[in-house]
């Protein structure tokens, strides 16, 4: 297990491209299993440990996101990549609400293809953290208990929406979260335009966290998905 | 014309001139009385008056009381009347004579008048009737002249469209193109009875279209200015009904070659679009392994590079493709200019390769009301448009300005004149401009995007460009109210 990068599961119905993987990530250094749909992969799944599926959003059979769903039933902590196509936010949003981990757009590169899987392994392999540990990223730290914000070791303060806000992205660093998570982990019921005080809030919580808040680098916007904070 | 008929009469004159003396001299030697004769006499003028006119009758009734009086009235041949009731009854005999050949003459005028009108009528009919099966696929002009001269047999039609500036010609007597062409521009309406020569400008409305010249009539009752009038009306008429039944088709042509090559496009992209991204994977994959050195990386990269532009381009018609087919359903909602210029600056380095981006806001608020995506999708393709037809490493603006209606966007490069005759063309979906096919890369398809996201948003796109300095292009929403 540790000569390798990782054990990935590929679910894709394109033959060609599976070959293409499969040759690429094998030579670098990764375990590749195939499955060409969904039924097959979750038979896969069961015969051999994976640690990340790599998975097409578009496939015959029950398609990507069902499959999606079904893995994430019977395994609970398991990273899925959703391979998605461009402008196709509907689905890469229910993907991630199905339970997908994260999404890679078709054409993708394969550097950013690997550092994807290999950060997704790494959050796999990594040794469950209790939820009241302090979370640091950067400069950025995070003590649920005392709801403290450092940067750079000097406080920050939070409102306490933007800290829960903050809370939920760095404890998924790496990840997007959708709009919709973030707007129901703020728990503001009838308030009609979410998403714009969502937008709001996010911008204050840059503007003290950020050296520029017009380009982030701990708060990334995915551009009709929803935030995500940056890979530790 | 007038001279045969003149003609017509003085020989027929003539001709009664012996018959009169003869037939009363006929009836005195067979002892006929007098009344006898004189009745005849009034039956004849009548019976003339009626077939040849009144002229004729004049004279024969002149010619029939000096017979009446030669042969019967005292004293006997000689011209001289002694008793003053012959003065009175000869008297009597001419105004009865001349009233009764008055009404024949009124009579048989009308009738010939009736008639012409009839015929005119039933060849208008005709015209109308034929005017309205002309062959569309064919020449209106010219058939329309065939049947003006067939119809009613004059000597030489000609007609000039003035859309298509052209001239058809019809009939056997030559028509100079010239004079044709005057009376349209000099609106020319003019009748020359004597040589028969008719000259119509055609309207619609009050609006000049054409001119029709019609030359001798070899019939002469068989045209009138009346006529020739509704002629020209049918004419144009015919020309205006030729004239939009080619716009149409040729709407209808365009529009299905457009779907047509929407069609063929969008069925390549999507052909294209899975081998493209296995191409880019594996061209990806092999730079990833790192395993090659100098030539073969660089030739790989060049592969890399390509597959990645190809697919963007697929991307690109896929993506109009669907914004075509569907209904644009626009989402309004608050957009913040500052978070749309994030946007913009970290696509622009994508987006605008060599080119700096000033973004210049002369707005007071700081939002606008839109469908996000759709703006950034249109605003992104001015973008792009103009990185593709900028100077080398010029400077890009965008710019937002507010009038109390609109908000308008607007992006500025130096260089790529737009030549006014291609300021509307260009938004046209698949419109390349002629001198673009070879300099940059496109599809022509983006500017049309644009321009159906903005009319989805009832608002507009233009282009202003000056062959000096630079070209903008405009993106116009209309202003909705700053609160809620």
């Amino acid at each position: 297990m540790d000569d390798s990068q990782g054990r990935l599961l590929v679910v894709e119905d394109d033959a060609a491209l599976r070959r293409s993987l499969r040759t690429t990530l094998d030579v670098l250094g990764f375990d590749v299993g195939e499955a060409s749909n969904g039924e097959d992969g979750l038979v896969r799944l069961r015969m051999v440990d994976y640690e990340a599926v790599l998975l097409d959003i578009n496939m015959p059979g029950i398609g990507g996101i069902e499959t999606c769903r079904r893995i994430r039933r019977v395994y609970t902590k398991i990273p899925i990549l959703m391979l998605t196509v461009r402008d196709s936010e509907d689905d890469k949003v229910e993907a991630l609400e199905a339970g997908a981990d994260d999404y890679v757009t078709k054409p993708f590169q394969t550097r950013e293809l690997t550092a994807r899987i290999r950060a997704a392994i790494r959050r796999f392999r990594a040794p469950e953290t209790p939820a009241e540990m302090s979370i640091t990223n950067g400069a950025i730290m995070l003590d649920p208990v005392r709801r403290r914000v450092e940067r750079a070791g000097i406080e920050v303060h939070l409102t306490p929406r933007e800290f829960d806000v903050l809370q939920l992205l760095m404890a998924h660093a790496g990840r997007p979260i959708t709009h919709a998570r973030l707007v129901a982990a703020l728990r503001v019921p009838g308030f009609g335009s979410e998403r714009a005080y969502l937008r709001v809030l996010i911008g204050q919580v840059r503007k003290k966290l950020e050296d520029d808040a017009a380009n982030p680098i701990y708060i990334l916007t995915d551009s009709y998905i929803g935030y995500r904070f940056r890979e530790p | 014309m007038k001279y045969t008929h003149v003609t017509k009469h003085l020989l027929q004159t003539i001709a009664i001139v012996p018959v009169v003396p003869l037939l009363t001299g006929v009836i005195y030697l067979s002892h006929g009385k007098a009344l006898t004769a004189g009745l005849i006499e009034l039956v004849l003028v009548m019976l003339i008056a009626f077939q040849w006119g009144f002229l004729e009758a004049v004279v024969v009734s002149v010619l029939a009381v000096a017979c009446l009086d030669y042969f019967y009235m005292p004293p006997i041949f000689s011209l001289y009347e002694r008793d003053p009731q012959d003065w009175i009854s000869s008297g009597i005999f001419v105004t009865i004579a001349l009233t009764a050949g008055h009404f024949a003459d009124r009579i048989k005028r009308k009738a010939i008048q009736t008639e012409s009108e009839r015929t005119r009528l039933e060849k208008l009919y005709l015209t109308s009737r034929d005017i309205l099966m002309l062959d569309r696929s064919d020449q209106v002009g010219a058939q329309l002249t065939r049947l003006i001269a067939d119809t009613f047999h004059v000597d030489a039609v000609a007609l000039w469209d003035a859309r298509e500036a052209r001239m058809d010609k019809a009939g056997k007597d030559a028509i100079p193109d010239d004079e044709v062409r005057a009376t349209y521009f000099h609106e020319i309406y003019e009748n020359d009875l004597v040589s028969c020569k008719f000259k119509r400008v055609l309207r619609l409305g009050t609006r000049p279209v054409g001119a029709i010249y019609i030359a001798g009539a070899s019939h002469e009752d068989h045209l009138d200015p009346r006529s020739v009038d509704a002629i020209a009306s049918l004419s144009a008429i015919a020309l205006e009904r030729a004239h939009s039944f080619a716009a149409e088709s040729n709407a209808e042509a365009a529009k299905r070659s457009e779907q047509l090559r929407s069609t063929v496009l969008d069925g390549l992209a999507h052909a294209f679009k899975t081998p493209l991204a296995t191409i880019q994977s594996a061209s990806s994959g092999l730079l990833e392994i790192n395993s090659l050195e100098y030539p073969e990386r660089e030739l790989l990269s060049l592969i890399d590079e390509q597959a990645t532009r190809l697919s963007k381009l697929t991307n690109q018609v896929l993506q109009t493709a669907e914004l075509d087919q569907r209904q644009l359903e626009v989402d309004h909602e608050k957009i913040c200019l500052d978070q749309l210029f994030r946007f913009f600056k970290a696509e622009a380095v994508h987006t605008l390769t060599d080119h700096p981006l000033r973004i210049i806001d002369e707005t007071t608020d700081s939002y606008v009301w839109a469908d996000t995506r759709l703006l950034e999708m249109a605003l992104l393709q001015f973008l792009d448009n103009a990185s593709k037809y900028a100077n080398p490493r010029s400077p890009i603006t965008l710019r937002i300005t507010a009038t109390d209606t609109e908000v308008v966007f607007s992006v500025q490069n130096e260089g790529s004149f737009v030549p006014p005759e291609e300021r509307l063309r260009i938004f046209q979906r698949f419109y390349r401009s002629p001198g673009s096919q070879h300099r940059a890369p496109g599809t022509g398809i983006g500017l049309s995007v644009a321009k159906r996201i903005a009319e989805a948003h009832t608002g507009r796109v233009w282009v202003e460009s000056d062959s000096e300095a630079s070209t903008s292009f405009f993106f116009a929403l209309p202003r909705i109210s700053k609160d809620t």
